[in-house]
Protein backbone atom coordinates (compact mmCIF):
# COMPACT_ATOMS: atom_id res chain seq x y z
CA UNK A 1 0.00 0.00 0.00
CA UNK A 2 0.84 3.84 -0.85
CA UNK A 3 2.02 5.95 2.02
CA UNK A 4 -0.78 8.16 1.57
CA UNK A 5 -2.98 4.87 2.22
CA UNK A 6 -1.61 3.74 5.18
CA UNK A 7 -2.10 7.16 5.96
CA UNK A 8 -6.17 6.98 5.80
CA UNK A 9 -6.15 3.17 6.94
CA UNK A 10 -7.35 3.20 10.26
CA UNK A 11 -5.71 0.68 12.60
CA UNK A 12 -7.16 2.16 16.03
CA UNK A 13 -9.95 3.54 16.08
CA UNK A 14 -10.29 4.47 19.90
CA UNK A 15 -7.06 6.37 19.50
CA UNK A 16 -7.02 7.26 15.25
CA UNK A 17 -3.90 5.12 15.07
CA UNK A 18 -3.06 4.98 11.15
CA UNK A 19 -1.23 2.08 9.45
CA UNK A 20 1.09 4.22 8.91
CA UNK A 21 1.40 5.04 12.71
CA UNK A 22 2.20 1.85 13.11
CA UNK A 23 4.86 1.24 10.43
CA UNK A 24 6.81 4.33 11.76
CA UNK A 25 7.55 3.05 15.27
CA UNK A 26 8.05 -0.19 13.90
CA UNK A 27 10.98 1.07 11.41
CA UNK A 28 12.40 3.70 14.89
CA UNK A 29 12.51 0.19 16.53
CA UNK A 30 9.74 -0.39 18.67
CA UNK A 31 9.31 -4.03 17.33
CA UNK A 32 8.09 -5.56 20.85
CA UNK A 33 4.07 -6.40 20.84
CA UNK A 34 4.50 -3.72 24.58
CA UNK A 35 6.87 -0.90 23.38
CA UNK A 36 4.60 -0.70 19.96
CA UNK A 37 1.65 -0.90 22.11
CA UNK A 38 3.15 1.99 24.40
CA UNK A 39 4.70 3.91 21.21
CA UNK A 40 0.83 3.67 19.35
CA UNK A 41 -1.47 3.39 22.01
CA UNK A 42 -2.99 0.05 20.41
CA UNK A 43 -4.60 -1.95 22.88
CA UNK A 44 -5.24 1.09 25.55
CA UNK A 45 -8.45 2.63 23.80
CA UNK A 46 -12.18 1.93 25.09
CA UNK A 47 -12.42 -1.15 23.13
CA UNK A 48 -9.79 -3.06 25.21
CA UNK A 49 -7.96 -3.79 22.15
CA UNK A 50 -10.62 -5.95 20.74
CA UNK A 51 -10.87 -3.62 16.99
CA UNK A 52 -7.22 -3.30 16.70
CA UNK A 53 -5.72 -7.08 17.59
CA UNK A 54 -6.66 -8.35 14.16
CA UNK A 55 -4.92 -5.56 12.20
CA UNK A 56 -1.65 -5.87 14.50
CA UNK A 57 -1.54 -9.94 14.37
CA UNK A 58 -1.65 -8.91 9.97
CA UNK A 59 1.02 -6.56 10.85
CA UNK A 60 3.04 -8.41 12.44
CA UNK A 61 3.01 -11.13 10.43
CA UNK A 62 3.39 -8.74 7.38
CA UNK A 63 6.80 -8.09 8.51
CA UNK A 64 7.64 -11.58 9.75
CA UNK A 65 7.63 -10.77 13.48
CA UNK A 66 8.51 -13.90 15.66
CA UNK A 67 4.81 -15.26 16.77
CA UNK A 68 3.88 -15.81 20.25
CA UNK A 69 3.59 -18.63 22.49
CA UNK A 70 2.74 -21.89 20.95
CA UNK A 71 2.62 -19.77 17.91
CA UNK A 72 -0.35 -17.89 18.72
CA UNK A 73 -0.20 -14.18 17.90
CA UNK A 74 2.38 -11.99 19.27
CA UNK A 75 0.32 -9.45 21.37
CA UNK A 76 0.87 -7.41 24.76
CA UNK A 77 -0.53 -8.63 27.72
CA UNK A 78 -3.87 -8.87 28.62
CA UNK A 79 -5.21 -6.68 30.79
CA UNK A 80 -8.26 -6.53 32.91
CA UNK A 81 -10.91 -5.85 32.93
CA UNK A 82 -12.35 -7.90 29.37
CA UNK A 83 -15.13 -4.84 29.05
CA UNK A 84 -14.61 -1.41 30.58
CA UNK A 85 -16.93 -1.19 33.61
CA UNK A 86 -17.69 2.06 35.64
CA UNK A 87 -15.73 2.51 38.44
CA UNK A 88 -19.27 3.30 40.99
CA UNK A 89 -20.02 -0.62 40.13
CA UNK A 90 -16.71 -1.73 41.73
CA UNK A 91 -16.60 0.34 44.61
CA UNK A 92 -18.29 -0.88 48.32
CA UNK A 93 -17.98 2.01 50.44
CA UNK A 94 -19.89 0.55 53.41
CA UNK A 95 -17.40 -2.52 53.00
CA UNK A 96 -14.05 -3.28 54.81
CA UNK A 97 -12.23 -1.62 52.10
CA UNK A 98 -13.24 1.82 52.83
CA UNK B 1 15.99 -4.22 19.35
CA UNK B 2 12.66 -4.09 20.97
CA UNK B 3 12.93 -0.32 21.54
CA UNK B 4 15.09 2.51 19.42
CA UNK B 5 18.66 2.27 21.02
CA UNK B 6 18.58 -1.67 21.88
CA UNK B 7 21.07 -3.19 20.14
CA UNK B 8 20.84 -6.26 18.14
CA UNK B 9 23.44 -9.08 18.54
CA UNK B 10 25.59 -10.35 21.38
CA UNK B 11 27.16 -8.55 24.33
CA UNK B 12 30.84 -8.52 24.51
CA UNK B 13 32.62 -10.35 26.61
CA UNK B 14 33.99 -7.19 28.98
CA UNK B 15 32.69 -3.64 29.96
CA UNK B 16 33.85 -1.53 33.09
CA UNK B 17 30.19 -1.15 33.59
CA UNK B 18 27.62 -3.87 33.81
CA UNK B 19 24.41 -2.92 34.68
CA UNK B 20 21.48 -5.28 35.31
CA UNK B 21 18.30 -4.13 34.50
CA UNK B 22 16.78 -1.85 31.64
CA UNK B 23 14.48 0.68 33.78
CA UNK B 24 14.59 3.92 34.64
CA UNK B 25 17.93 3.60 37.46
CA UNK B 26 19.54 1.35 35.21
CA UNK B 27 19.24 3.48 31.87
CA UNK B 28 19.63 6.61 33.63
CA UNK B 29 22.55 5.67 35.44
CA UNK B 30 24.27 4.12 32.34
CA UNK B 31 23.54 7.76 30.47
CA UNK B 32 24.94 9.58 33.65
CA UNK B 33 28.19 7.57 33.48
CA UNK B 34 28.77 7.64 29.39
CA UNK B 35 27.76 11.93 30.08
CA UNK B 36 31.07 12.18 32.76
CA UNK B 37 33.11 10.18 29.96
CA UNK B 38 32.91 6.58 30.81
CA UNK B 39 33.57 4.21 27.59
CA UNK B 40 32.28 1.08 27.95
CA UNK B 41 28.98 0.40 29.54
CA UNK B 42 26.24 -2.45 28.99
CA UNK B 43 23.01 -2.35 30.51
CA UNK B 44 21.44 -5.98 30.48
CA UNK B 45 17.94 -6.75 30.60
CA UNK B 46 15.77 -9.57 30.42
CA UNK B 47 13.14 -8.59 28.91
CA UNK B 48 11.86 -5.10 27.34
CA UNK B 49 13.03 -2.09 28.24
CA UNK B 50 10.95 -0.49 31.24
CA UNK B 51 8.77 -3.98 31.02
CA UNK B 52 8.86 -3.76 35.47
CA UNK B 53 7.64 -1.08 37.55
CA UNK B 54 9.48 1.69 35.66
CA UNK B 55 6.92 1.58 32.81
CA UNK B 56 4.00 0.64 35.76
CA UNK B 57 4.31 3.21 38.43
CA UNK B 58 2.29 6.13 39.12
CA UNK B 59 4.35 9.15 37.04
CA UNK B 60 4.19 11.01 40.44
CA UNK B 61 6.82 14.09 41.07
CA UNK B 62 7.31 16.12 44.04
CA UNK B 63 10.00 16.99 47.00
CA UNK B 64 7.49 18.13 49.44
CA UNK B 65 8.65 14.92 51.76
CA UNK B 66 8.89 15.34 55.61
CA UNK B 67 12.19 14.29 56.27
CA UNK B 68 15.89 15.86 54.78
CA UNK B 69 16.84 13.06 53.80
CA UNK B 70 14.17 12.26 51.28
CA UNK B 71 13.91 16.53 50.79
CA UNK B 72 17.38 16.53 49.80
CA UNK B 73 17.56 14.04 47.30
CA UNK B 74 14.03 14.13 45.60
CA UNK B 75 14.90 18.25 45.27
CA UNK B 76 17.69 17.45 43.50
CA UNK B 77 15.63 15.27 41.09
CA UNK B 78 12.80 17.68 40.79
CA UNK B 79 15.48 20.35 39.75
CA UNK B 80 16.78 17.58 37.21
CA UNK B 81 12.96 16.82 35.66
CA UNK B 82 12.97 20.41 34.82
CA UNK B 83 15.57 20.49 32.47
CA UNK B 84 14.94 16.96 31.68
CA UNK B 85 13.59 16.84 27.97
CA UNK B 86 15.98 19.49 26.62
CA UNK B 87 19.37 17.46 28.25
CA UNK B 88 17.82 14.36 26.53
CA UNK B 89 16.73 15.61 23.00
CA UNK B 90 13.32 13.80 23.60
CA UNK B 91 9.88 15.24 25.38
CA UNK B 92 9.12 13.03 28.23
CA UNK B 93 6.17 15.35 28.67
CA UNK B 94 6.84 16.65 32.01
CA UNK B 95 4.08 18.50 33.19
CA UNK B 96 5.24 20.81 36.06
CA UNK B 97 1.13 21.40 36.73
CA UNK B 98 1.96 20.82 40.92
CA UNK B 99 1.58 18.33 43.52
CA UNK B 100 -0.91 18.41 46.16
CA UNK B 101 -0.17 15.91 49.10
CA UNK B 102 -4.07 15.82 50.78
CA UNK B 103 -4.74 15.92 54.44
CA UNK B 104 -8.10 14.66 55.35
CA UNK B 105 -7.68 14.52 58.81
CA UNK B 106 -6.66 17.10 61.79
CA UNK B 107 -3.44 15.11 62.50
CA UNK B 108 -2.29 14.82 58.92
CA UNK B 109 -3.38 18.82 58.70
CA UNK B 110 -1.19 19.44 61.60
CA UNK B 111 1.44 16.86 60.05
CA UNK B 112 0.80 19.09 56.61
CA UNK B 113 1.81 22.16 58.28
CA UNK B 114 5.33 20.93 59.84
CA UNK B 115 6.47 20.01 56.73
CA UNK B 116 5.59 23.08 55.37
CA UNK B 117 7.37 24.95 57.74
CA UNK B 118 10.57 22.96 57.04
CA UNK B 119 9.85 23.10 53.33
CA UNK B 120 10.18 27.08 53.46
CA UNK B 121 13.06 26.81 55.60
CA UNK B 122 15.49 24.78 53.52
CA UNK B 123 13.80 27.10 50.32
CA UNK B 124 11.80 24.25 49.19
CA UNK B 125 9.07 24.69 46.54
CA UNK B 126 5.69 24.51 48.93
CA UNK B 127 2.69 26.37 49.49
CA UNK B 128 -0.06 25.16 52.47
CA UNK B 129 -3.53 24.95 51.70
CA UNK B 130 -7.13 25.67 53.83
CA UNK B 131 -9.60 23.31 53.00
CA UNK B 132 -11.41 26.22 51.35
CA UNK B 133 -7.70 26.28 49.28
CA UNK B 134 -7.83 22.85 48.49
CA UNK B 135 -11.38 23.12 46.96
CA UNK B 136 -10.99 26.22 45.21
CA UNK B 137 -8.03 24.12 43.34
CA UNK B 138 -9.41 21.16 42.89
CA UNK B 139 -13.09 21.62 43.12
CA UNK B 140 -14.11 18.00 42.19
CA UNK B 141 -12.64 16.47 45.38
CA UNK B 142 -15.31 15.35 48.29
CA UNK B 143 -14.75 18.53 50.67
CA UNK B 144 -15.65 15.43 52.71
CA UNK B 145 -12.44 14.53 52.86
CA UNK B 146 -10.06 17.52 52.66
CA UNK B 147 -8.78 19.06 55.40
CA UNK B 148 -6.02 21.09 53.83
CA UNK B 149 -2.91 20.16 52.19
CA UNK B 150 0.27 21.44 51.00
CA UNK B 151 0.88 21.86 47.13
CA UNK B 152 4.05 22.17 45.18
CA UNK B 153 3.08 24.03 42.20
CA UNK B 154 6.44 23.16 40.44
CA UNK B 155 5.74 19.10 41.32
CA UNK B 156 3.34 16.75 38.62
CA UNK B 157 4.28 14.28 36.75
CA UNK B 158 5.65 12.77 33.52
CA UNK B 159 5.31 9.94 30.80
CA UNK B 160 7.21 6.55 32.56
CA UNK B 161 7.22 5.35 29.24
CA UNK B 162 8.82 8.62 27.27
CA UNK B 163 11.54 8.84 30.11
CA UNK B 164 12.89 5.14 29.95
CA UNK B 165 12.84 5.81 26.17
CA UNK B 166 14.68 9.06 26.07
CA UNK B 167 17.52 7.73 28.69
CA UNK B 168 17.65 4.89 26.80
CA UNK B 169 18.28 6.53 23.37
CA UNK B 170 20.34 9.55 24.62
CA UNK B 171 22.73 6.70 26.60
CA UNK B 172 22.89 4.72 23.05
CA UNK B 173 24.09 8.13 21.71
CA UNK B 174 26.37 8.53 24.12
CA UNK B 175 27.77 4.53 23.85
CA UNK B 176 26.09 2.72 25.84
CA UNK B 177 25.52 -0.92 25.17
CA UNK B 178 21.72 -2.15 25.99
CA UNK B 179 20.75 -5.74 25.52
CA UNK B 180 17.25 -6.85 26.11
CA UNK B 181 16.48 -10.77 26.23
CA UNK B 182 19.65 -11.44 28.44
CA UNK B 183 19.05 -12.76 31.24
CA UNK B 184 21.61 -12.59 34.14
CA UNK B 185 21.67 -15.74 35.76
CA UNK B 186 24.53 -15.06 38.30
CA UNK B 187 27.58 -13.00 39.29
CA UNK B 188 31.28 -13.82 39.60
CA UNK B 189 33.29 -13.61 42.44
CA UNK B 190 36.87 -13.72 42.86
CA UNK B 191 38.42 -12.94 46.38
CA UNK B 192 35.63 -11.01 47.98
CA UNK B 193 35.04 -8.77 45.01
CA UNK B 194 32.31 -9.47 42.08
CA UNK B 195 34.50 -9.79 38.73
CA UNK B 196 31.31 -9.75 36.24
CA UNK B 197 28.06 -11.71 35.91
CA UNK B 198 26.98 -14.91 34.08
CA UNK B 199 24.10 -14.45 31.58
CA UNK B 200 22.24 -16.51 28.66
CA UNK B 201 24.52 -15.62 26.36
CA UNK B 202 27.80 -16.52 28.31
CA UNK B 203 29.50 -14.83 31.15
CA UNK B 204 30.72 -11.48 31.14
CA UNK B 205 33.43 -9.36 33.16
CA UNK B 206 33.06 -6.46 34.86
CA UNK B 207 35.10 -3.16 36.38
CA UNK B 208 31.89 -2.47 38.34
CA UNK B 209 28.28 -4.65 38.39
CA UNK B 210 25.30 -2.31 39.64
CA UNK B 211 22.28 -4.04 40.89
CA UNK B 212 18.94 -2.22 39.18
CA UNK B 213 17.19 -5.39 38.55
CA UNK B 214 14.19 -3.56 40.59
CA UNK B 215 11.60 -6.23 41.87
CA UNK B 216 14.65 -8.95 40.93
CA UNK B 217 17.04 -6.86 42.87
CA UNK B 218 16.86 -9.70 45.22
CA UNK B 219 18.10 -12.67 43.41
CA UNK B 220 20.96 -10.48 42.24
CA UNK B 221 21.81 -9.26 46.17
CA UNK B 222 21.57 -12.95 47.11
CA UNK B 223 24.16 -14.05 44.13
CA UNK B 224 26.88 -11.30 45.84
CA UNK B 225 26.21 -12.94 49.14
CA UNK B 226 24.49 -10.44 50.24
CA UNK B 227 21.48 -10.25 52.68
CA UNK B 228 19.69 -7.47 52.98
CA UNK B 229 16.21 -6.97 55.32
CA UNK B 230 14.14 -6.25 51.88
CA UNK B 231 11.28 -7.37 50.43
CA UNK B 232 9.44 -7.95 47.17
CA UNK B 233 5.90 -6.50 47.33
CA UNK B 234 3.11 -5.71 44.55
CA UNK B 235 1.73 -2.42 43.88
CA UNK B 236 -0.95 -1.99 41.54
CA UNK B 237 -3.03 0.78 39.35
CA UNK B 238 -5.94 1.65 37.43
CA UNK B 239 -6.59 3.63 34.17
CA UNK B 240 -10.00 4.91 33.33
CA UNK B 241 -11.56 6.28 30.05
CA UNK B 242 -10.58 9.78 28.84
CA UNK B 243 -12.66 12.09 30.79
CA UNK B 244 -13.41 16.38 30.50
CA UNK B 245 -9.82 17.74 32.76
CA UNK B 246 -10.88 17.61 36.05
CA UNK B 247 -7.39 17.59 38.15
CA UNK B 248 -4.54 19.54 36.72
CA UNK B 249 -2.18 18.32 39.87
CA UNK B 250 -0.70 14.99 40.92
CA UNK B 251 -2.20 14.31 44.50
CA UNK B 252 -1.33 12.07 47.26
CA UNK B 253 -4.01 10.85 49.52
CA UNK B 254 -2.59 10.46 52.91
CA UNK B 255 -5.74 9.31 54.26
CA UNK B 256 -6.49 6.51 51.15
CA UNK B 257 -2.90 5.53 50.39
CA UNK B 258 -3.39 6.56 47.58
CA UNK B 259 -1.66 8.50 44.43
CA UNK B 260 -3.02 9.88 41.32
CA UNK B 261 -3.01 12.34 38.14
CA UNK B 262 -5.31 12.88 35.03
CA UNK B 263 -3.04 12.18 31.69
CA UNK B 264 -3.17 14.63 28.36
CA UNK B 265 -5.14 12.51 27.06
CA UNK B 266 -8.10 12.78 29.98
CA UNK B 267 -7.69 9.13 31.48
CA UNK B 268 -7.45 9.17 35.16
CA UNK B 269 -4.35 7.37 36.73
CA UNK B 270 -4.34 6.25 40.23
CA UNK B 271 -3.49 3.68 42.62
CA UNK B 272 -3.83 2.97 46.50
CA UNK B 273 -2.83 0.62 48.59
CA UNK B 274 -3.91 -1.26 51.83
CA UNK B 275 -2.75 -1.05 55.31
CA UNK B 276 0.04 -4.06 55.10
CA UNK B 277 2.73 -5.03 52.37
CA UNK B 278 1.24 -7.68 49.53
CA UNK B 279 4.49 -9.75 49.30
CA UNK B 280 4.47 -11.16 45.92
CA UNK B 281 6.47 -10.96 42.73
CA UNK B 282 3.44 -11.97 40.62
CA UNK B 283 2.23 -8.79 38.39
CA UNK B 284 -1.15 -10.38 38.30
CA UNK B 285 -3.59 -7.58 39.50
CA UNK B 286 -6.05 -8.49 41.92
CA UNK B 287 -9.52 -8.32 43.06
CA UNK B 288 -9.46 -7.07 46.48
CA UNK B 289 -6.99 -3.94 45.32
CA UNK B 290 -9.50 -3.22 42.83
CA UNK B 291 -12.36 -2.91 44.94
CA UNK B 292 -9.73 -0.73 46.95
CA UNK B 293 -9.63 1.72 44.47
CA UNK B 294 -12.48 1.89 42.69
CA UNK B 295 -13.67 2.71 46.69
CA UNK B 296 -11.18 4.79 47.89
CA UNK B 297 -11.21 7.20 44.08
CA UNK B 298 -15.10 6.87 44.00
CA UNK B 299 -14.94 8.37 47.87
CA UNK B 300 -12.66 11.25 46.88
CA UNK B 301 -13.62 12.15 43.07
CA UNK B 302 -17.54 11.23 43.69
CA UNK B 303 -17.77 12.08 39.88
CA UNK B 304 -15.48 8.86 39.13
CA UNK B 305 -18.43 6.69 39.90
CA UNK B 306 -19.41 6.83 36.12
CA UNK B 307 -16.42 6.80 34.75
CA UNK B 308 -15.47 3.51 33.11
CA UNK B 309 -12.31 1.56 34.19
CA UNK B 310 -10.33 0.61 30.94
CA UNK B 311 -7.19 -1.73 32.77
CA UNK B 312 -5.67 -2.12 35.64
CA UNK B 313 -1.97 -3.73 36.36
CA UNK B 314 0.55 -4.24 39.01
CA UNK B 315 3.75 -3.98 39.37
CA UNK B 316 6.82 -5.47 41.58
CA UNK B 317 8.89 -3.30 43.74
CA UNK B 318 11.83 -4.30 46.53
CA UNK B 319 11.92 -2.83 49.42
CA UNK B 320 13.59 -1.76 52.56
CA UNK B 321 11.63 -1.40 55.55
CA UNK B 322 11.41 2.67 55.13
CA UNK B 323 10.57 2.40 51.94
CA UNK B 324 13.54 4.38 51.31
CA UNK B 325 16.04 4.06 48.15
CA UNK B 326 18.95 1.36 48.80
CA UNK B 327 21.78 3.27 47.06
CA UNK B 328 25.92 2.81 47.09
CA UNK B 329 27.89 -0.04 47.42
CA UNK B 330 28.20 -3.03 50.07
CA UNK B 331 29.90 -3.06 53.06
CA UNK B 332 32.83 -5.73 52.60
CA UNK B 333 31.46 -6.40 48.58
CA UNK B 334 33.75 -4.76 45.99
CA UNK B 335 33.00 -4.45 42.55
CA UNK B 336 29.48 -4.08 43.79
CA UNK B 337 26.84 -1.22 43.72
CA UNK B 338 23.26 -1.53 44.13
CA UNK B 339 19.97 1.36 43.34
CA UNK B 340 17.32 -0.75 44.92
CA UNK B 341 15.01 -0.80 47.30
CA UNK B 342 13.13 1.73 44.97
CA UNK B 343 9.41 2.70 45.58
CA UNK B 344 9.52 6.60 44.45
CA UNK B 345 12.19 5.96 42.04
CA UNK B 346 10.48 7.24 38.77
CA UNK B 347 10.72 10.57 40.71
CA UNK B 348 14.20 10.19 41.98
CA UNK B 349 16.11 8.45 39.00
CA UNK B 350 16.88 11.84 37.42
CA UNK B 351 18.88 12.69 40.95
CA UNK B 352 20.13 9.71 41.82
CA UNK B 353 21.35 8.37 38.76
CA UNK B 354 23.30 12.00 38.53
CA UNK B 355 24.70 11.47 42.35
CA UNK B 356 25.63 7.61 41.81
CA UNK B 357 27.57 8.51 38.74
CA UNK B 358 29.03 11.49 39.63
CA UNK B 359 30.62 9.61 42.84
CA UNK B 360 31.57 6.53 40.89
CA UNK B 361 33.69 8.64 38.67
CA UNK B 362 34.86 10.25 41.41
CA UNK B 363 35.37 8.22 44.09
CA UNK B 364 33.82 10.87 46.31
CA UNK B 365 30.78 9.90 48.34
CA UNK B 366 27.80 12.27 47.76
CA UNK B 367 26.39 13.70 51.31
CA UNK B 368 22.86 13.48 49.37
CA UNK B 369 23.11 9.97 48.84
CA UNK B 370 24.94 9.22 52.14
CA UNK B 371 21.58 8.15 54.15
CA UNK B 372 20.30 5.50 51.39
CA UNK B 373 23.18 3.76 51.58
CA UNK B 374 22.76 0.01 51.87
CA UNK B 375 25.16 0.22 55.34
CA UNK B 376 22.03 1.89 57.07
CA UNK B 377 20.06 -1.56 56.51
CA UNK B 378 23.18 -3.69 57.88
CA UNK B 379 23.64 -0.78 61.16
CA UNK B 380 19.19 -1.21 61.30
CA UNK B 381 19.27 2.68 61.05
CA UNK B 382 15.76 3.41 58.91
CA UNK B 383 14.93 6.53 57.63
CA UNK B 384 12.03 8.53 59.25
CA UNK B 385 9.88 9.64 56.63
CA UNK B 386 5.82 10.91 57.31
CA UNK B 387 4.54 11.52 54.32
CA UNK B 388 4.73 8.25 51.99
CA UNK B 389 1.31 7.30 50.55
CA UNK B 390 2.75 3.41 50.80
CA UNK B 391 2.09 1.02 53.55
CA UNK B 392 5.27 0.61 55.01
CA UNK B 393 4.46 -3.04 57.03
CA UNK B 394 4.47 -0.62 59.96
CA UNK B 395 1.70 0.64 62.27
CA UNK B 396 -0.92 2.93 60.23
CA UNK B 397 -3.47 4.90 61.77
Amino acid sequence: MSARADRRTIVCPCHDVTLHDLKVCWDRGYTHPETLKRATALFMGPCQGKLCAPALDEFLESVGAAPGPDDSPARPTVRPPLYSVRLGELADPDGETA
Amino acid sequence: MSAPGVRAGDPGASYDVVVIGAGVQGLSTAYELAKRGVKRIAVLDRSWPGGGASGRNGELIRSIFSSPEWVGLFDLSLRRWHDLSAELEMNVLFSPSGYLVLASTDDQWANCERDHAYHLSEGVDSELLSQADVLKLVPALNRDVVRGGVLQPSGGFAHHDAVNWAYLKAGARRGVEVYCDVTVTGLTTSAGRVTGVRTSRGPIAAGLVLNAAGGHALDVNAWAGITLPMVTSRLEMLVTEPLAPFLRQGLAALALLGYCHQTARGEFVGGTEMHHVDESRSQNSTWDLLADMATKWVTLFPQLSGARLLRHWAGTVTQAADLAPVIGSVPDVDGYLMSCGWVYGFMGAPGASTLLAEEIVTGVPSPILEPFSPRRLVEGRLIAESSLVVPTGEEHP
